[in-house]
This record gives C-alpha cells, sequence and structure tokens, in this order.
C-alpha cells in the first residue's frame, strides 16, 4: 500500500472499521446444494417448468482470450450440471468460471434455490476471498439473499450458500458478485438474469383490452396488457469492459490499481469485435468453452428482436446505436416496463441509447420494412471500438436480417 | 482486494475503532432531515482550509463558509429557502491571492447581481476586498439545486466551491413540490463530487502553474463532502471540522423517503438503490409532469439513475418487504404481524439452512439473524454495528471503482440505508 | 426545373446559396474531405480532417470546415431525397454514414481481412469467417475517387452526418457535420460540440496511426481541445440567438467521442423537445442537457425574459484549452435581442 501521512485518529475513526471481517477458516467446509424435493433444475439460458427451480453455480477463477488475442485472468462464475454430486464439485469445477456468468432464466411466480459454491481461487492460493450472487434490481429484497457482504453472511472458499428468490417481477435483470465489487466485478463476476412475464401463459386467442389476440407461444417482455412489449427474437446485449492492468495485477499478485482502473477491452456479451460475432464458443487455454456466448443478432424482416441490455462496467457509460435505420424503442428500465405509475406510456424511441453501470434496458428493434442484408450494433463512444491497442475491435457485433 | 492493508491492521485497534464509530456514529446519528442554513438572507466567504478523507488523507480545498464562521466547509452550506421568498446571498474572497476571483452561479435561478467585479459567467469577488459581490434572487419554483463557483469552474468546483440548495413548496414541509404525490416521511441529500488529488497537491504547493484540468482524472469520491463511511458519521461531527454534513439515511417499513441528488462535480454517477426500486419524481427542479397540476405524473421506477454533472435528480423510494416469500419476522404460525407487514408472507418458513458460521464471513452490519429485528449469534471480534437488527441496503454508485478513496477499497460513493425494525427510534 | 437552395453555413455565420439545376427531386451536396489544419486559441496547429462543399463533384473550390458544412433537406412535397456526392481527398478510403436515416443505395457494407486493408467482402461476411472486420458502414469513396449516397426518405430533424469508415479515427480526424430534415426554424442556434486530440491527429497526419503503428487505436483517447461549432472559447463569439419575446430552438450536435452536458445559465429552464430527430411526448424542463457521444437534442427556450448575454457551457467543466489557465473550451453565450413588437403567433410544431 502507498505511504500516506496519516493523523492517529483518522485511523481511528476512519479506515479501520470499514473492514470485512475475515474470521478464522475453520477446516469443516461442505459443499452443500439446498433444493427442496420436486424441484426442478435448471440449466443456463433455459427456463424450468414447475413453481419450484433450482441451480448451482461456482464462483471461482478461470482465463479467457480477449479480441485481440490477449489472455485475460478473471473470476467469474460458472454452472455445475445437474446431478453432479456436491463431493466431485471442488474437485471438477476449479478454473471453470464463464464470462459471462451463466444465464439464469426464470418465470415469474417461481421460487429459485440457487446454490452459489465458492471453489476457491486456482491462481491465487493466497487469497480467501468469499463470493456472493447479488440479483441485481430484485425488488422488495432482504440483506440475507442480497449478497451484499456487509449485512450478510458470504460463503468462503470451500463453502456453499442457498439463495433464496420468489420471482415475482418479470424483466430483464442482472446478478453479479458484491464482494470487494470494485475488484470481483471488474475481474468478471456478472451474469444476465431474465424473467418471463405470467403474460406468455396466457390461455391461446386472449383478447387484450385494446384488441390485441394474445396468440399461444408470444412471448413479452412484461405483463403490458397491451401486446407492446411483444417480441419474436431476443438477444443479450451485456456490456462490460475489463482493464488489462488491473487483472494482470491480479493475476501476478500485485497491489491492485484502483484509482487507476480503466476499461481497456470494451466488449458484448464477454467478447470484443469480431469475436462477438463467432457464434461457437471461445475456448481458453485449457480448451474450456470459457466465453459461451456469442452477441450475433440475427431475425427475419418483420420480426421484433427485444434487447436485453445492461451495462456493467464498473469504469465506463456505454452508448448503444445501430445501422438498420429502424428507432430503438425503450420499454423497460431497471426491470420495470417504462410506464408511470398513473398508467402513462413511459415508452420511448431513440437512435443511441446510453447506459451507465448498473441500468438494464430492454429494447424492441421493429424489422419491419429493413432489407435483407448485415447491420452493426454499436457504441457511438467511438473510442470504445477498441481492443486495447487494435482497432476496429471492441464494442460493436452485427445485425443479420433475413 | 485490499488484502494488504486487512493484514495492516491489529484486531484489537480494530474493535475500538469499531465501539468508536457506534458511539459517535451510527447509534448518535441525528440525521432524519437535512440540515442547513435556512432564512432569506445568506454572508458567504470563500475560503481555504482542509478535508479529511476515508483513507486517511488530507486535502487542500476552496470552500464556501458562513461569514459568521471562521472556516470554509465542503460542501457550502446547504441553503434551505421557502418558495416565494427573495434571496441575497454575499460572497467575499478571503482566498489567496493566486486563487484570483470568486463568484457563485445558481444554475436554475434567474439571478441580479450587483458590487465586486465583472467576470465571464456573472459578478466576482475580488481578493482581500471588503467589497462583496451580492447575488439576489426569488425563490421561484420548488424543488433542488445547487450553486458553485462561476469563476474558472473548472478549477474551483473541483476545489470545493460547491452547494445545494432545497426551496420548500408552500404545500408545506413535507413535500418536495406542490403537489400530494410529492409527500415523504424523510428526506436525505446526495450531493455527489469527485477529486482528482493531483490538483489539490498542485495548488497546495502553489505550482498553479501545474494545474491542468484537460488531465481531469478522478480517483476520489465524496456524498455531501465525505467518503464512505464517514459518511455514516453524525452531521457537525468534530473529527470532521470542515465536512459537517453526513449521508446516513434510516427509516421504518412503509415510509417514503425523499433522496435529492445532486451532481456537483463534473463526472456523472449511475447511483444505484439496494432493497427496491425508486420513484423518478423530478429533474433539476421540475417534476415529471404531462401538465400543470398533474402532479408528477411522469414519474419512472427504476433502480438506478445517471446523475450528471450540473443536474438535480428527486426520487422516492419505500420499502415493505411484501413478497418475499417468507416472513420477514420470522413469526411463529399464531403470532401477531408487525405493522405493515405482509399477511401472505406470515409466518412462512425462513427457506434455506444457512450454513454453519465456521464457512461463512459475517459482514459487519449483519445482525447474526435473517429477520428483520432480529440478533442472532455474532462470531468473537464482530463489531455489532447493527444495534437494532436493522436491514442495510447499500445505496452506491455502480461505476464500481467509485467505490473507493483514492485506491483504498471501501471508500467512495457509499452510504447504507437502514430499515429499522418497527418501534425503532429514529431521531 | 431551376432551384435555388440557401445553405446557412452556420458554423460560418454566413450564407451560401447554391443553384440547382434539373428535374431531379434530390437534393444534391458535392462533398469533398481533406485534410487541412486548425488552429485553436492557444495558437497550436492541428491537423485534421474535414469536409467542404463544392458546386460540382471534384470543383474543389468549397472551403474545407470542421465541423462540415451544414446541409438541409427540405422536406417539402418533392425533395425528401438527400444525395451526396462524396469526393475523396484524403489518403484513406471514407464513406458517409448518418444515424437515423436510412441510406437506400448501400453498397456496402465492406470488410478487410482482419486488420489488413485488403478488402474481402461486401454487402455481407464471408460465410463462416469469424476474424473479417468491417472497415465502413457503407460502400467506400477511395482516395481521388467519387462516390454517391443518397437517402430517399429523409427524416425530419437534427441529425448528424460523419465518416462510416473506421469510424473512430475518421470522426476523431473531424469528418462530421450537421445535416437537419425539414425546414429550418427562423429563430434557431446550432451548437455544435466536438473535441481534439492532438495525439490522434499528428499521429495520423505523420503516418503514425495504423495496426503496429505507434497509435493504434483511439482507447487512450484524451482530448484537450473542447469545441463548440468547431471553435473554442474565447475564439467562440457570442451566438445571435434571436429576440427576447420569441421561441428559440437550440439545436444541440455532440460529434465528440464523451459526453457533454450544455448547460444555460440565468435563463428559465429549456424545454427539451427531441432527440437523435425523435420527439418525445412531453418536453422535459431542463437546465442540463444529456449530450452523448452522437446525439443531436433539440431544445426551446421560451420567450426568455430579458435580453442579453446569457452563458452556456459545458457542465462537465472542459473549460479549458490543453490546460490553460484562462477560460476556454465549451464556453459561449447566447445574444438575446431586444424583444419584438409583434408577438409572432407560431407555435412550438419544430419538426413535424
Ligand atoms: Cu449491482
Ligand atoms: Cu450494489
Amino acid at each position: 500500500m502507498r505511504s500516506k501521512a496519516r493523523g492517529k485518529w483518522t485511523c481511528l475513526v476512519s479506515i479501520v472499521p470499514i473492514l470485512l471481517l475475515l474470521l478464522a477458516a475453520g477446516p469443516a467446509r461442505a459443499v452443500l446444494t439446498q433444493c427442496p424435493p420436486g424441484a426442478t433444475w435448471i440449466s443456463p439460458g433455459q427456463a424450468g417448468t414447475g413453481n419450484v427451480v433450482c441451480m448451482h453455480i461456482t464462483g471461482g477463477d478461470g482465463f479467457t482470450y480477449m479480441g485481440d488475442g490477449y489472455e485475460q485472468y478473471l473470476l467469474s462464475f460458472g454452472h455445475v450440471t445437474p446431478g453432479v454430486p456436491d463431493a466431485q464439485v471442488l474437485a471438477n469445477y476449479t478454473l471453470k468460471a464463464t464470462f459471462p456468468a451463466p444465464t439464469i432464466v426464470l418465470k415469474e411466480g417461481q421460487e429459485l434455490y440457487l446454490t452459489m459454491t465458492n471453489v476457491g481461487m486456482t491462481m491465487r492460493p493466497d487469497l480467501f476471498d468469499p463470493h456472493s450472487v447479488h440479483w441485481h434490481g430484485f425488488k422488495n429484497a432482504a440483506p440475507i439473499f442480497d449478497g451484499l457482504p456487509e449485512p450478510s453472511p458470504t460463503a468462503n472458499m470451500g463453502a456453499s450458500f442457498t439463495y433464496y428468490y420468489k420471482a415475482r417481477h418479470p424483466g430483464t435483470f442482472f446478478y453479479h458478485c458484491h464482494v470487494e465489487a470494485a475488484e470481483h466485478m471488474q475481474m468478471g463476476m456478472i451474469g444476465n438474469l431474465w424473467v418471463l412475464p405470467a403474460q406468455n401463459e396466457l390461455p391461446d386467442s386472449t383478447v387484450f383490452p385494446n384488441g390485441f389476440i394474445h396468440i399461444q407461444g408470444n412471448k413479452y417482455a412484461y405483463n403490458d396488457g397491451d401486446g407492446s412489449t411483444y417480441y419474436d427474437r431476443e438477444f443479450a446485449v451485456q456490456l462490460t469492459g475489463f482493464d488489462p492492468a488491473f487483472h494482470d495485477a491480479s493475476l501476478f499478485v500485485q497491489p491492485l490499481p484502483f484509482a487507476a482502473m480503466e476499461d481497456k477491452y470494451p466488449m458484448i456479451n464477454g467478447r470484443g469485435y469480431p469475436d462477438t460475432i463467432n457464434p461457437n464458443p471461445i475456448l481458453n487455454r485449457d480448451g474450456f468453452a470459457a466465453q459461451p456466448m456469442h452477441a450475433r443478432i440475427s431475425a427475419n424482416a418483420g420480426e421484433k428482436i427485444l434487447l436485453r441490455v445492461s451495462n456493467i462496467s464498473t469504469t465506463d457509460f456505454f452508448t448503444i446505436t445501430t445501422t438498420l435505420g429502424v428507432p430503438m424503442k425503450v420499454v423497460g428500465n431497471g426491470a420495470q416496463i417504462l410506464r408511470s405509475p398513473t398508467g402513462q406510456d413511459l415508452s420511448y424511441e431513440t437512435f443511441i441509447l446510453n447506459t451507465a453501470g448498473g441500468e438494464h434496458y430492454d429494447v424492441i428493434l421493429n424489422t419491419a420494412g429493413v432489407p435483407q442484408g448485415t447491420y452493426f450494433l454499436y457504441t457511438t463512444d467511438l473510442k470504445f471500438l477498441s481492443n486495447n491497442q487494435q482497432e476496429r475491435g471492441g464494442l460493436m457485433t452485427e445485425i443479420v436480417i433475413n | 482486494m485490499a488484502k494488504y492493508l486487512k493484514i495492516e491492521i491489529p484486531g484489537t485497534l480494530l474493535a475500538a475503532a469499531v465501539l468508536l464509530l457506534m458511539v459517535v456514529g451510527i447509534a448518535g446519528n441525528a440525521a432524519a432531515t437535512i440540515v442547513g442554513e435556512t432564512g432569506t438572507s445568506f454572508n458567504l466567504v470563500a475560503r481555504t482550509g482542509n478535508i479529511i478523507t476515508s483513507d486517511g488523507d488530507s486535502f487542500l480545498m476552496w470552500g464556501y463558509g458562513l461569514e459568521s464562521g471562521t472556516s470554509m466547509q465542503y460542501p457550502g452550506p446547504t441553503l434551505i429557502l421557502q418558495e416565494g421568498q427573495t434571496i441575497t446571498v454575499t460572497l467575499k474572497n478571503e482566498l489567496p491571492a493566486a486563487a484570483g476571483n470568486v463568484s457563485i452561479v445558481f444554475p436554475g435561478q434567474i439571478v441580479t447581481a450587483s458590487g465586486g467585479a465583472q467576470g465571464l459567467l456573472t459578478r466576482e469577488a475580488v481578493p482581500g476586498s471588503a467589497n462583496a459581490v451580492t447575488y439576489t434572487f426569488v425563490a421561484k419554483e420548488p424543488g433542488t439545486y445547487m450553486y458553485h463557483s462561476g469563476t474558472r469552474p473548472d478549477l474551483q468546483v473541483e476545489m470545493g466551491l460547491v452547494g445545494a440548495i432545497i426551496i420548500r413548496p408552500k404545500l408545506g414541509a413535507k413535500y418536495a413540490y406542490n403537489h400530494a404525490n410529492t409527500r415523504f416521511d424523510r428526506e436525505f441529500l446526495y450531493l455527489l463530487t469527485e477529486m482528482d488529488p493531483r490538483i489539490h497537491r498542485a495548488i497546495a504547493f502553489g505550482q498553479y502553474n501545474l494545474v491542468d484540468t484537460s488531465n481531469y482524472f478522478a480517483t476520489n469520491w465524496f456524498i455531501n463532502g465525505r467518503n464512505f463511511p464517514d459518511v455514516m458519521q453524525a452531521n457537525y461531527v468534530a473529527t470532521l471540522p470542515n465536512q459537517p454534513y453526513n449521508c446516513q439515511p434510516r427509516m421504518l417499513p412503509g415510509e417514503t423517503v425523499l433522496l435529492r441528488f445532486i451532481g456537483g462535480g463534473r463526472d456523472p454517477h449511475p447511483m444505484h438503490e439496494h432493497g427496491n426500486d425508486f420513484s423518478v419524481l423530478a429533474v433539476d427542479g421540475r417534476m415529471l409532469q404531462s401538465a400543470p397540476g398533474k402532479g408528477a405524473d411522469l414519474a419512472w421506477m427504476a433502480n438506478t439513475i445517471r446523475v450528471l454533472p450540473g443536474q438535480t435528480v428527486d426520487v422516492t423510494w419505500t420499502w415493505t418487504g411484501a413478497g418475499i416469500g417468507w416472513d420477514i419476522y420470522g413469526h411463529l404460525p399464531g403470532q401477531q404481524l408487525a405493522p405493515g407487514e405482509d399477511p401472505a408472507d406470515h409466518a412462512k418458513p425462513f427457506p434455506v439452512v444457512i450454513p454453519p458460521r465456521d464457512e461463512l464471513t459475517f459482514g459487519q452490519f449483519y445482525s447474526g439473524s435473517p429477520f428483520l429485528g432480529g440478533m442472532g449469534e455474532l462470531p468473537t471480534g464482530h463489531p455489532g454495528f447493527n444495534a437494532y437488527g436493522g436491514f442495510f441496503y447499500m445505496w452506491h454508485s455502480h461505476t464500481e471503482k467509485e467505490l473507493t478513496s483514492n485506491d483504498i477499497w471501501p471508500g467512495g460513493l457509499v452510504s447504507f440505508m437502514i430499515v429499522e425494525p418497527p418501534g425503532t427510534p429514529i431521531p | 426545373m431551376l432551384k435555388i437552395k440557401c445553405l446557412v453555413a452556420g458554423f460560418m455565420a454566413a450564407a451560401l446559396c447554391l443553384v440547382l439545376v434539373g428535374t431531379s427531386s434530390a437534393v444534391v451536396y458535392n462533398l469533398r474531405a481533406e485534410a487541412t489544419t486548425v488552429t485553436m486559441p492557444d495558437g497550436t496547429v492541428i491537423p485534421v480532417w474535414g469536409y467542404a462543399l463544392d458546386s460540382a463533384p471534384g470543383a474543389g473550390d468549397g472551403q474545407i470546415m470542421v465541423p462540415g458544412p451544414l446541409l438541409t433537406v427540405p422536406l417539402d412535397e418533392t425533395d425528401t431525397t438527400l444525395t451526396i456526392n462524396l469526393t475523396n481527398k484524403l489518403p484513406r478510403p471514407t464513406s458517409i454514414d448518418i444515424v437515423g436515416q436510412v441510406m437506400t443505395n448501400n453498397l456496402g457494407p465492406v470488410w478487410t481481412d482482419g486488420l489488413s486493408d485488403s478488402v474481402i467482402s461486401s454487402g455481407f461476411r464471408p460465410p463462416d469467417n469469424y476474424t473479417a472486420r468491417m472497415r465502413s458502414f457503407a460502400h467506400e469513396t477511395s482516395p481521388n475517387g467519387t462516390q454517391t449516397y443518397e437517402w430517399t426518405n429523409v427524416r425530419p430533424g437534427s441529425y448528424i452526418y460523419k465518416s462510416g469508415t473506421n469510424p473512430a479515427m475518421q470522426v476523431a480526424m473531424g469528418l462530421y457535420g450537421g445535416l437537419i430534415g425539414g425546414s429550418r426554424y427562423s429563430k434557431e442556434v446550432i451548437l455544435f460540440f466536438s473535441e481534439i486530440d492532438p495525439v490522434i491527429n499528428n499521429a495520423v497526419a505523420n503516418g503514425n496511426y495504423g495496426p503496429g503503428l505507434p497509435v493504434s487505436s483511439l482507447i487512450d483517447y484524451h482530448p484537450k481541445y473542447f469545441l463548440i461549432n468547431g471553435k473554442a472559447y474565447p475564439a467562440l463569439q457570442p451566438l445571435i440567438a434571436g429576440h427576447a419575446n420569441q421561441n428559440i430552438l437550440l439545436r444541440f450536435f455532440n460529434a465528440g467521442l464523451e459526453t457533454h452536458v450544455p448547460t444555460l445559465l440565468n435563463m428559465p429552464h429549456m424545454s427539451i423537445v427531441a432527440e437523435d430527430g425523435i420527439r418525445f411526448r412531453y418536453p422535459k424542463r431542463q437546465v442540463t442537457i444529456e449530450l452523448v457521444a452522437g446525439k443531436t437534442v433539440d431544445a426551446v427556450l421560451q420567450q426568455p425574459h430579458a435580453q442579453g448575454q446569457f452563458s452556456l457551457y459545458d457542465r462537465r467543466l472542459n473549460l479549458t484549452n490543453a490546460g490553460s489557465a484562462t477560460p476556454g473550451g465549451m464556453l459561449t453565450a447566447l445574444q438575446i435581442q431586444e424583444p419584438l413588437v409583434l408577438v409572432p403567433t407560431y407555435q412550438l410544431l419544430l419538426l413535424d
């Protein structure tokens, strides 16, 4: 740590109490999933059936490649395949963190038992950080399941903590680790979390007050009551960035440069252009699919595309626009349908959407009238069209209209 | 990971500091409302002074202070005004001559300035001169506003010359605006600023020529002039003599709190509220309304709000815990409901087993129990900061690097709302 | 059919009239992209790339400007098409892109083999190729060539045209300008924000920009000069806005790579009526405007209460010229004239 002139009293009052207590590490640690009988195990990106679902994720470390080929050490969550015995998790799931973390999809009303097992950081045996899951934007949360390390317990290495959520509100959310958030989030512990609205389950041919007819299989972003959030295809647009100096300092056990932190690898869904358009998983040094998610958007002309946009950068705001020539219709913000308490329609159209860290938006692109072809989704913050020192990369992907 | 820092602090010191914070901090906190200066006439002086940051550092600042006092403060005095009154603010300049003139602009107000010398944006107070500048305006519309230096603001705002203005509506002190749907039970101020320490170091050493505000790069962030966790200490605490204002929101379940955000610096900050969504009522002191008289009928809900430099945003927030799926009070069947408790969740059992204590790290604000008002066994050495078993929610910038104070985690733009169990006395 | 189109080159505060001959219903602009230099208030000379308005494709008689000339498409019964003949006098290929407008003769996009200059596809990504990189959103104009770009259904409102080829580098070099669809409002002020990082411009001008060269991306872009209408204070003079009893339209454009927050002092709140050419359902009454990279915002000053000069500046406090101790950067004033005797009858139907 840097040396500083420091008054005695400020040391007492200011510095010390803010530290998290790191309590004596006992030997008895156990991986333990908690899933009620009759519940369904779910997989990343897929909603399960039934009222109660379970998922098991790890908190650990791993490696990824940036758009310019540079390898980056990271911390993130990984998915534990249902059926793997708890006793094998620590052995099987080291260095299996994915970026983004596994996508959690729920149906409105479902209860989720989410077990997070801290598998430790293989490359940093000197670190004993706990990890947590914070469901960002959860409404009426209680601290015990909010994942904040300050007012709750968090799982030490080798231990599990099971979070319980009743998914009462549909929308585009995300989750992240909240332990030493500036570090653990910069290092990559962020994933998508979407709740599908109950309106999707309405009986066929339900007629809404405005005359819109629900057909079985229709998908909506929210319980809009008028079909205004209907979409044909949905895509994640998770905006993040890595600061290589920070990641390298973490890997090489150097003091972490918090003050100097600047994202140099802006990414969509964990990749910089042109990796964003590669439909295949990107394998890391161990051949593991550490970057499983691409960002290539495709649709048939006339379809409505729902972009589930989130910005989880620890350093930057990012704008996005497209070359489709149709406005982005913003129907949701912060997993809330854009409607006032008095029912006023607050959805709006724009060509450039600004997003700040912690913001999440639902954007509908109506491709009616858009000619077949390849288009782009990119940031108008043009400096972020870079994979660090490499131009024509970064925060951009392609939209193919068939 | 500030691990090297953790190792450095002996445990006994930690416990002592913890007790100290308990005494002067949360337990003694008197801020259930926004403190500041009331009246129609304010005599301010720009002076130099030092502030203390949560990493134990100290910085030279320029700030506005009351002429009746002897020091500056960061931020300047919060001016609490009444709608319709004519307001007079005078300013004298006791900054060093090298700092040059100083002034005040009041964005969103229509101001008449007299005295002093004509500057670029407004009339300015000349160093050492007894001739004050006088600014006059009518507090025409209620809301949240700010004032700051209009003289070389890229340097002087950075140096600390910024403050909050609240104009209370005729409807009453518990309303943000002249409409019933802007009522609140408690209000809290979030004046956000940031600092590039290099500028303050250069000024402190008289090296004005080294200041290059085009290289601006903030590494320290403040709410009401303090970093976390200093924001949790009492208003006017003696140990922070030039940083009088805290940020320690507390409430009871079901209450409505008003948060007045002010972007006082030069960077935008996405302020994120744990626990529940807020409702955005107003921007720059104007209700979001479709037509006059409608109230904030265009209010929108979210959990993160971009607070832009120069902008103010008013939001309301409430929390009941309804619909959580288990009884947040840990009631057993047959027990009475707590005030405002969701009957649907009453006596529903806690859904999971919390692992044994030695598998967990307990945060300093954990009561040892998942229940509101509950208290559980805490490990030896735990500070027990949570006196009433309240629910703590971090309200913070989601540009997470701003959760540090000049390279030290945690610090910066962090505060904690405490939802206390029903019946807790909140001063 | 003979038409006379008047183009107000807002940045030059001078009017330029074009004579368009022929039966075409399109508004045709002959733009030339070329290198030049600009001089900052501190005397620093910076190489830039800009646009000029020529009388005919390649005529070379226009003056290179940054921002480029303000283009208008009146959107009357006949003129809904914008045609730009772009002549390229730069050492690199270039093109035009307008966020919010649909180019109707787009023969691109253009992909190169990785980061190389070798074009491997136009119109679509080569099948199963995941390493090709987009270089241009639209078909390119090669050095010394001329190409036509056409938008047949121009939307009303305020827009930015800019380079669609390697836009990070080319926009930072100065290839941008304003486009207004619909008739100009008689009492309007153009406020075009942009920045310059001389490190980038000098690297490009000196052949030091590109893969493997000293500057190879914009990631370390840190602007030192902050411009409104191409000028920094004090070179930027107060802008004549209108009279104290008129509604005045402020058209904000940001071709910079950073967010700016224009703020107006001592005035009633602005009514923000549109962004990116799209009208809001309800105007927003604010002192501050969030002007992110690439965005346009239209705001109305409703009958300013008084005449005089009213300061307008970037509340992000970019108020220096490369660190100068004296005021600089994004600072100007609106000059409001004495009230007109006749109260105007027009409404706020600015963009319909
Ligand atoms: Cu979050
Ligand atoms: Cu948080």
